[in-house]
């Protein structure tokens, strides 16, 4: 019983109070939070008058564009703007990122980063990560272009955007990276179907990580994620090997399949090899067609990280209604960056893969 | 409930619903968000204002299929919230010049020590990843949901947190062979 999940488990039922204070607390809470937000609404009509003033310009939720002095309609696709580039100097603070649309520019703060600012006189820097909660109702929207450029503050970064259409249930998400078009500007172009999406861009540099969202109503269809496919079993820092409960996850298929099975065999540098069982787990009810997660126990895993000395050969004999793929990896060498213990998989024959109608 | 006893003059009956849902599930979020959190008295505290948050969209959320999820959504994004403000607040005190509390790890007599104290060293955003994913068996995308986060973040953090938490793992591992 060494699993962590199940170690977790009891943690937390240890922590679980058997009775919960009386529910009336709740209650009270509840009128304490309304009597102020009556006193804080007496004292502050002027402020909630400027705010729907705002709010009638700026059309939270729609992809309107948000920024007054420019038709709110589509732009056919990204003009060269005549307008000079934003400006950032570098500091505790990370740097907005600025869509530069045909007639406006719209800055957009990232609402989830970890940042390192410059280093003080002592040599010394500060780093601080946050994480907001983007509404996707509190989003500026850009219209409907064919691309968006986008500005960002420091050279040398790269960024990706995550497009989940909007209006869907459990959609698929399909990420593409952006293109640099000069230091600090990049081109982004549709991906999956064309629709009305949320776009998460996501850049990482030496500075750290941000994050930041618009809305788009694409006008194009683009490409959409090919399949993927990990597996975590052991990983390592330095002499130390760890074993974790083995793990496959699938995405992006075609389809989902009915009956899905994954074997996984582990194979040390002198050798000696086994065999792990996984199970197809549930994932609750919003999960993206397309996409499986297999788990198997922790005791196997430990036993597999003992076989040998490293390097690890994986081979996941996958099998999808019926038909079979062999994914296979070696560890340490296909190990995700900053993901371990994940390890890419390669498929023969590939797996099947989603195309938009 | 007692029957006997006056009732606020803004009880409903959608408090009604919201009452029984809080006895069956309050006891274990407050043990959720304590295991997040470290601390009992504030994972209290963010239950009971999740439990406000139900009550004022009940209307809503009442529909859901699962309201729980929804209550485990908004109250791990209070606590962290909440854990966050106080850091800065922390890293205030720490700037001029006063010692600052800090959490003890949540755990108490028979309980487990070492995993309570390895969570603690871990940052708040970082255990809820590692909490929600392996105690409640969310996918990545979920947990990304949950903490309006993306994915590749999830991933990271759940990956430096499994990596921090692998030594206590292979401690017990040994202890058992």
């Amino acid at each position: 019983m060494n699993d962590l999940g199940d170690r977790l488990r009891r943690h937390v039922a240890n922590l679980t109070p058997e009775q919960p204070a009386p529910f009336g607390e709740v209650v009270a809470r509840r009128a304490r939070r309304r009597r102020r937000r009556q006193a804080f609404a007496v004292g502050g009509t002027a402020v909630v008058a400027a705010a729907v003033i705002t709010a009638s310009t700026q059309l939270p939720g729609s992809d309107r564009p948000t920024v007054s002095g420019g038709p709110a309609t589509s732009s056919p696709s990204p003009t060269a703007t005549q307008r000079p580039e934003p400006t950032y100097e570098w500091s505790n603070q990370p740097s907005p990122v600025v869509l530069r649309l045909a007639d406006r520019d719209v800055e957009l703060q990232p609402w989830s980063y970890c940042w390192d600012g410059p280093p003080n006189r002592e040599g010394t820097a500060r780093g601080l990560c946050a994480d907001g909660f983007a509404q996707t109702s509190d989003l500026d929207g850009v219209g409907s272009p064919t691309s968006v450029n986008f500005w960002f503050g420091i050279e040398d970064w790269h960024f990706q955007a995550t497009f989940t259409e909007l209006g869907v249930d459990c959609p698929r998400q399909n990420t593409v990276p952006a293109t640099h078009i000069s230091d600090q500007t990049f081109r982004l172009h549709p991906a999956g179907p064309a629709g009305r999406y949320r776009v998460d861009l996501f850049g990482r540099g030496r500075q750290g990580s941000v994050s930041a969202s618009f809305l788009w109503t694409t006008p194009t269809d683009g490409p959409t994620d090919q399949p993927a496919a990990d597996i975590a079993l052991v990983s390592g820092d330095g002499d130390q090997l760890y074993a974790y409960p083995p793990e496959v996850t699938v995405q992006d298929l075609a389809f989902q399949p009915q009956e899905a099975d994954a074997e996984i065999t582990a194979t040390a540098a002198n050798g000696r090899s086994m065999t792990l069982d996984t199970k197809l787990e549930d994932h609750g009810e919003c999960y993206a067609e397309g996409s499986l997660f297999f788990r198997g126990d922790q005791n196997p895993a430990q036993q597999a990280a003992q076989l040998g000395p490293p390097p690890f050969t994986y081979e996941v004999l996958l099998t999808l209604d019926g038909k079979q793929y062999v994914g296979t990896a070696v560890w340490p060498r296909d190990e995700k960056q900053h993901e371990a213990p994940n390890t890419t998989l390669t498929f023969d024959p590939p797996l099947p893969a989603y195309t938009a109608e | 409930m007692e029957p006997d006893r006056a009732l606020p003059r803004d009880w409903g009956v959608e408090t009604d619903a919201v009452a029984a849902l809080y006895a069956q599930s309050c006891p274990s979020l407050v043990g959720l968000l304590t295991a997040i959190g470290g601390n009992r008295a504030d994972a209290e505290e963010v239950a009971q204002d999740a439990f406000v948050r139900l009550l004022e969209h009940w209307g809503k959320v009442g529909d859901y299929a699962d309201p729980e999820a929804w209550l485990r959504t908004v109250a791990v994004r209070l606590l962290v919230s909440r854990q966050r403000r106080r850091q800065v607040a922390a890293r205030g005190l720490g700037l001029l010049g006063r010692r600052a509390a800090t959490a003890a790890p949540a755990a108490g007599l028979g309980q487990d020590m070492d995993l309570a104290e390895a969570l603690a060293r871990l940052p708040v955003s970082q255990r809820a990843v590692v909490v929600l994913y392996h105690l409640h068996d969310l996918s990545v995308e979920e947990v990304a949901g949950i903490l309006h986060v993306p994915t590749g973040t999830v991933k990271s953090r759940l990956s430096r947190g499994r990596v921090a938490l692998a030594p206590l793992l292979a401690d017990e591992e040994r202890k058992a062979t």
